[in-house]
């Protein structure tokens, strides 16, 4: 009896076997959900990672030239599932604004009354607080930021909320150096 | 200030009441608002950075190449067909130099390698049945990477503070059910473990009825019959948790909470998420409450309506400081108390406001030290103690 990650089974799907590649997808689906599941630590959209985890694996089947690298194959397409979950195709990210909220003012120098533009602004944050805001912007959450930076969630968020009273101080600042020096 | 730090820092799509204080805070301070549109200029600036940086195509690329990960000399076996090497090959300076500019790439990279352990480790497993959400948390769960820091990752928490309640006799049948149950009776304080991997604290004296075994299809229950604990729970959609107690029924919506609960009133304390607090016996009167609020059920009486709370008093009998949105002082005094240590700060220091929760088990030099990353400060070992600087 073949099992789902014999060679010629997946030979065989590649010819047309209807019966063997639904197997193999049969097969693979209890590890993409137990991989989706200790990697995102819930049981929200696993189901919807999976399915089109085992869409990509069935649409490049066919172009998988060398049938024993199916496990590569696969992780990559859990990969980009994984990536593109955090890209927010799936749910609505965590988003760092609001955009229900009143505008708060454009960065334009008038609105902001000082000449700090968003570089310098960046310049202005520690390393440890940019890596964090890549991480998000990557759209990691910060359980998973947390983890990655060897920390406790709540620091990584009280490192967001440093960053920016730093901001709001140098730009207080800034004003202030205006308003003495016109 | 909460609901901004919300918006800054957690981003979560706010409840109506705090859109509206927020709307009303940025209207009244112009220079908050001035911030915040220099806030979203930074952000878009990240943005732009990142897209300028390796795709996720190459990264996955190298995650599953032999390339060692940055600061590391050797890498594992290459899973690469040739073509896909022949690519990597290309795009490899360029993904040195983004590491060179981005150290977050380098964190992904590493936080790629480690799920390619996971699935290697599951793929040669070989699953061989669907398996539930409560199969895939038991023990014989896939290990964590050799290499791979243990840094706790909190579930959802309920604290319920204590509250000393009136007397009131209340009908003993309120927790008479139809399925197997145990009770646990705490002697001293102890965490006891569910089926579906959450975990629950209990104070000494406490007293906690669970189902044997499988905690339920549909939701998952436990009865708090008295005492204090905290809940460490597996978010799960499909089965939300509940809570009874003899006259409350507290459902996680994900989160963070305590449980207290006496004969007659039971004192819920939220540290962070959500939870609805409720009459068991009249489920329309569940009041939400947000972080650092608690709400109170007495004898029959719908929740009182949520209020600012103590948090790390309510929580004071786990041993462990919580702070939400707290002076650095009072937490500094706390953890002098805790630990029975000396601890000064600069001060500079002293009022910046905290969010956090510090495990006695952890230590105090743990807690020092994650004071000091979100502070931007150093530890310093003095004579008798410690003190924190910038």
């Amino acid at each position: 009896m073949s099992s789902a990650f014999d060679p010629q089974l997946v030979v065989r799907a590649q010819r047309g076997d209807d019966a063997a590649r639904e197997r193999l997808l049969r097969d693979i689906e209890p590890i993409l959900r137990a991989f989706f599941v200790r990697r995102l630590n819930q049981a929200d959209d696993v189901d919807d990672l999976v399915q089109n985890t085992l869409l990509r694996v069935h649409k490049g089947l066919d172009d998988l030239q060398k049938p024993d690298r199916l496990k590569a194959f696969s992780m990559k397409a859990a990969f980009f599932e994984i990536q593109d979950f955090y890209r927010g195709r799936y749910s609505m990210r965590e988003a760092l604004f609001d955009p229900d909220l009143p505008n708060p003012g454009s960065s334009a120098p008038e609105n902001v009354g000082a000449g700090i533009d968003a570089e310098r602004a960046l310049e202005l944050l520690s390393s440890k607080a940019r890596k964090i805001l890549e991480l998000r912007e990557m759209g990691y959450p910060y359980v998973e930021i947390a983890e990655m930076v060897d920390t406790t969630e709540a620091a990584v968020k009280m490192q967001v909320k440093r960053a920016f009273d730093r901001l709001r101080k140098a730009l207080v600042s800034a004003v202030l150096l205006l308003i003495l020096f016109p | 200030m909460n609901d901004f730090n919300n918006l800054i820092v957690n981003g979560e799509t706010l409840s109506k009441r705090e859109r509206e204080r927020l709307a009303a805070s940025l209207k009244e301070d112009e220079d908050l608002a001035a911030t915040m549109g220099m806030w979203q200029s930074v952000l878009e600036s990240v943005r732009e950075k990142m897209a300028e940086a390796p795709s996720s195509e190459m990264l996955i690329l190298y995650a599953l190449s032999g390339e060692p990960l940055p600061g590391k000399t050797q890498g594992p076996e290459s899973l690469l067909s040739a073509d896909e090497q022949r690519r990597l090959d290309q795009a490899l300076p360029e993904i040195r130099a983004a590491v060179e500019r981005h150290p977050s790439i380098a964190a992904v990279l590493e936080k790629m390698r480690e799920d390619r352990e996971v699935f290697e480790v599951l793929w040669e497993k070989k699953p061989r049945k669907e398996k539930t959400f409560s199969d895939l948390l038991a023990p014989d769960r896939a290990p964590r990477p050799a290499n791979r820091k243990p840094v706790r990752r909190w579930g959802y928490r309920v604290a319920v503070a204590a509250a000393v309640a009136v007397f009131v006799g209340i009908a003993g049948s309120l927790f008479l059910r139809d399925f197997q149950t145990e009770t646990i009776h705490a002697s001293e304080r102890q965490v006891v473990t569910l089926d579906d991997g959450s975990q629950v604290e209990l104070a000494e004296g406490a007293e906690l009825r669970r189902p044997r075994g499988f905690l339920g299809r549909d939701a998952r229950r436990v009865s708090l019959l008295r005492g204090n604990a905290l809940f460490d729970i597996v978010h799960d959609p499909n089965r939300p948790f509940r809570v009874e107690t003899r006259n409350a029924e507290i459902t996680v919506l994900g989160t963070t909470f305590g449980v207290n609960a006496s004969r007659a009133s039971t004192e819920v304390t939220l540290v962070s998420g959500s939870v609805n607090v409720g009459l068991r016996t009249d489920p329309k009167t569940a009041v939400t409450l947000e972080p650092g609020e608690r709400s109170r059920v007495v004898a029959a009486d719908a929740p009182s309506e949520p209020e600012s709370a103590d948090v790390s008093s309510n929580l004071a009998w786990t041993g462990d400081v919580y702070a939400h949105d707290v002076a650095l002082s009072g937490v500094i005094r706390q953890l002098e108390e805790r630990f029975e240590v000396s601890i000064s700060v600069d001060d500079g220091l002293a009022e910046e406001r905290v969010t956090g929760v510090f495990r006695h088990e952890h230590g105090v030099e743990d807690a020092l030290e994650k004071l000091a990353l979100a502070l931007d400060a150093q530890v310093e070992g003095i004579e008798g103690g410690y003190r924190l600087v910038r």
